[in-house]
């Protein structure tokens, strides 16, 4: 642990090692600029890690102010000291010193909108009643500036006990240079005076902490104005250790005294902000309001209509750049990926390790790399909504209809990026409060149609769907379009089954801040952007090439040296007869029979003769059905191995993969690919979990297995149940 | 409670999402966004702008 605190500071020209003098908690509302804040005093510096047993992010990071180094963590927004979700548990444990593994902080930097002063000062008031140093900066001075919002800074000062507070603005630097001074004397200053705003508590307080005896002593007095407010919660993850048995009653008496009927939790919110109007008449004033063409501007756009088609606007340009930005740079990667397996192919000797190397390594790697375009821009377009404050007015808007199919106005970002991929569509999900809401969109994301899923409708669709006009539509297109819509509705019908069962409860408290129209900051964004992609690579990624190095395994062993030697006799033999470029073509031909023999006898192959039976019902031969499991792991590995199957070659083009499918027949004739089969196989697909990386990224956002395993068994189920149905009706 | 909706809190309507709900709410400053269910919980008294009920 030592060798982690210790960080080089530059003294004069000799690298001196010191030690942080302490941990300074960053605290503040949600979107009040406590992100922007952080990053500015702690640059690069910054470390992130899981809390333990949470998929919550810790973000601590080292700012050097003068010969000080002080640890900063950059704590979850929350609006009081009472959680009420995941996030505000871990905020108020860490303030507690409850969270292992995570120092209690020496000290804490209040961070408040001072466009939402009525807001913050209420955790203010909590946070000074920690009794620990703290300094406030009062973030956005210049979007308050603008709006003719004047803070009476010493006033505010005195009525918060003395504490310093400091207006800043995050993004330009403005006044944070006197707010790291502060922040340099913070650990060794005094704690605040105590404030006036509830005087009652406090004198409770003092009631009940010596009736605790002995063993209650642990308790900080702020740890026992939170038992007397809240009462002995359940014991959750972090939440507050319980109260030594001889200390119920006279807790019980103190709040019966205090509260009588009222909740105790509305009689804090009532005292708090009496105070708090109080103070913001004497210290806020408002003058007349110049009214801004931008302010009119917002104004406007935040009426239904425009800020419905804003919203189709900017969800139309969200699906250009994933498809059309994104194409270029994954066809790039693509052909890279193959170049390069090409490339490992002629240098090694042909055989296991050649193999392993270029279908096993480079395209493993590839099939990861592959999602970075469209992910990366996923999550830029998802970040700047978030930042704009777009992302709750969005939410805003199309919280009735998202709720008539059991979702939340918050589901629909992440579920609208599920049209791209389920990865990230589900990594977006955290901005969903409630958990119901959020399990339900993250099993209704990868009902939707993903990018792997197209070049296996393509071709399918391309081979055996008629190219004719129905009506207005084209039929293929149409078809297409029907499986987007398949999708939806597998999506929504999950969705509103599971918000029937088990997902039910009230409806929750959707109590929503939203915010004001701001202007990202470049740094932030990038940095929030790195962070999610490096997350992608780690968790998804890993798991994506591991499964794809299991299914080269696979499909390569056990490898037959009788077909290997008819291989090398059959080329032998063409180039006695041939020569030129029917001898390429020859030996192609050869090639590729050979390698679909290979595939026939491997484990793969003999996985699809083995599960045929249970397949036949569907229409699928072994063949179709070995394709199948070889896309379990990841559903767009499905066009290849069927190319290599049908000995067509793994890399063959769209038309010549078609054509051989339309020619392949069971044992006794007949074609496998008929309507009816084909039509199955695309609902298969489109409602099958085929996809390694969605798993593993489900796995760790709900932190259990069991949403995980329960989606794959569930969407298989469902798809093989309608591939079935699709392929007995239509073929009897 | 907790974003300020208590009593003697001064709070206008701005407008209704599509379909006239959520709604949308101005208290000291912050936008905030209320279901139409929970907003009728609540129980209000028009004022001027002396701050006099009327």
């Amino acid at each position: 642990m030592a060798s982690r605190a210790e960080v080089a500071v530059p003294a004069g020209k000799i690298g001196i090692t010191r030690r942080a003098a302490g941990t300074v908690a960053v605290v503040g509302n949600p979107n009040c600029g406590k992100s922007s804040l952080f990053n500015r005093l702690t640059g690069m510096s910054q470390r992130t890690a899981n809390y333990p047993g949470v998929t919550v992010e810790r973000r601590m990071g080292r700012a050097t102010i003068g010969d000080t180094a002080l640890d900063l963590i950059d704590l979850p927004g929350t609006y009081s000291l009472s959680p009420t979700s995941m996030d505000e548990r871990i905020a108020v444990g860490v303030l507690f010193g409850r969270v292992p593994g995570t120092p209690r902080p020496d000290a804490i930097l209040a961070v408040v909108d001072s466009t939402r002063l009525y807001q913050g000062l209420f955790l203010v008031q909590q946070l000074v009643e920690l009794g620990r140093p703290i300094v406030v900066a009062l973030t956005m001075s210049d979007a308050a500036e603008r709006d003719g919002l004047k803070i009476d800074i010493a006033r505010l000062q005195d009525r918060l006990g003395g504490v310093e507070i400091f207006p800043v603005v995050a993004t330009t630097g403005r006044g944070v240079k006197a707010l790291e001074a502060s922040l340099g004397r913070v650990i060794a200053s005094p704690p605040p005076e105590p404030i006036a705003s509830w005087p009652e508590l406090r004198s409770a307080v003092d009631e009940l902490e010596p009736a605790l005896g002995p063993e209650a002593a642990g308790f900080a007095r702020a740890e026992i104005g939170r038992f007397i407010v809240e009462g002995e919660v359940e014991p959750e993850t972090f939440s507050a250790p319980l109260l030594p048995p001889e200390a119920q009653a006279p807790l019980a008496s103190v709040r019966e005294r205090l509260f009588g009927n009222e909740p105790p939790l509305a009689e804090e919110a009532r005292q708090r902000y009496r105070w708090i109007r109080e103070v913001l008449a004497e210290v806020q004033t408002t003058s007349s309001v110049v009214s801004r063409r931008s302010a009119a501007l917002i104004q406007w756009i935040n009426q239904p209509w425009p800020s419905t088609a804003l919203f189709v606007l900017s969800m139309a340009i969200v699906f250009q750049a994933v498809f059309a930005w994104a194409t270029p740079f994954m066809d790039l990667i693509d052909a890279g990926m193959g170049a390069a397996g090409a490339g490992a192919a002629s240098v090694l000797p042909d055989g296991v390790l050649a193999s392993f190397v270029a279908d096993g390594i480079i395209a493993g790697v590839g099939s990861v790399i592959i999602f970075l375009p469209q992910i990366l821009i996923l999550f830029l377009f998802i970040i700047l909504m978030e930042d704009t404050g777009y992302l709750a007015r969005a939410a805003f808007l199309v919280d009735r209809a998202m709720r008539s199919i059991g979702l939340s106005g918050q589901s629909v970002i992440p579920l609208l990026s599920s049209f791209a991929c389920a990865v990230p569509s589900i990594m977006a999900t955290r901005v969903i409060p409630n958990r119901r809401d959020r399990i339900a969109t993250i099993m209704a994301s990868p009902f939707m149609t993903c990018s792997a899923r197209l070049p296996v409708y393509a071709l399918l669709i391309a081979a055996f769907v008629p190219n004719r006009e129905l009506l207005i539509f084209n039929l293929q297109g149409a078809v297409l379009f029907g499986l987007y819509l398949l999708g939806i509705v597998g999506g929504v019908g999950t969705a509103l089954l599971l918000k029937h069962s088990a997902l039910r409860g009230a409806a929750p408290a959707f109590v929503l801040a939203l915010p004001e129209f701001r202007v990202p900051n470049v740094r932030t964004v990038a940095l929030k952007l790195l962070d999610r992609v490096r997350i992608f690579l780690r968790r998804a990624g890993t798991v994506i090439f591991v499964v794809a190095v299991i299914v080269w395994a696979l499909a390569y062993f056990p490898r037959s040296d009788a077909i290997e030697a008819d291989r090398v006799a059959a080329r032998a033999e063409a180039a006695v007869t041939l020569e030129g470029g029917e001898l390429e073509t020859a030996f192609e031909a050869i090639d590729n029979e050979a390698a679909a023999e290979h595939l026939a006898q491997s484990w793969l192959g003999r996985a699809g003769q083995w599960v045929e039976p249970a397949f036949t019902p569907l229409g699928w031969d072994w063949r179709v059905s070995a394709a199948v499991i070889a896309g379990f792991p990841a559903r767009e590995v499905v066009v290849a191995v069927l190319g290599t199957i049908y000995a067509v070659g793994g890399e063959a083009d769209e038309a010549s993969r078609a054509e051989r499918l339309t020619s392949a027949t069971w044992p006794d004739g007949r074609a496998v690919f008929t309507l009816p089969m084909v039509l199955g196989l695309l609902v298969f697909y489109a409602w099958c979990l085929q996809c390694a990386a969605t798993l593993a990224v489900i796995r760790r956002e709900t932190n259990s297995w069991r949403w995980p395993v329960f989606a794959w068994a569930y969407m298989t189920v469902l798809g093989y149940t309608a591939a079935l149905l699709i392929y007995q009706i239509g073929s009897a | 409670m907790v974003l300020g909706l208590v009593e003697q809190a001064e709070i206008s309507f701005l407008r209704a999402s599509l379909g006239g709900d959520p709604l949308e709410f101005r208290i000291f400053g912050t936008a905030i966004s209320l279901r139409r269910d929970q907003a009728r919980r609540f129980s209000v008294t028009q004022i001027g702008n002396d701050g006099e009920p009327r």
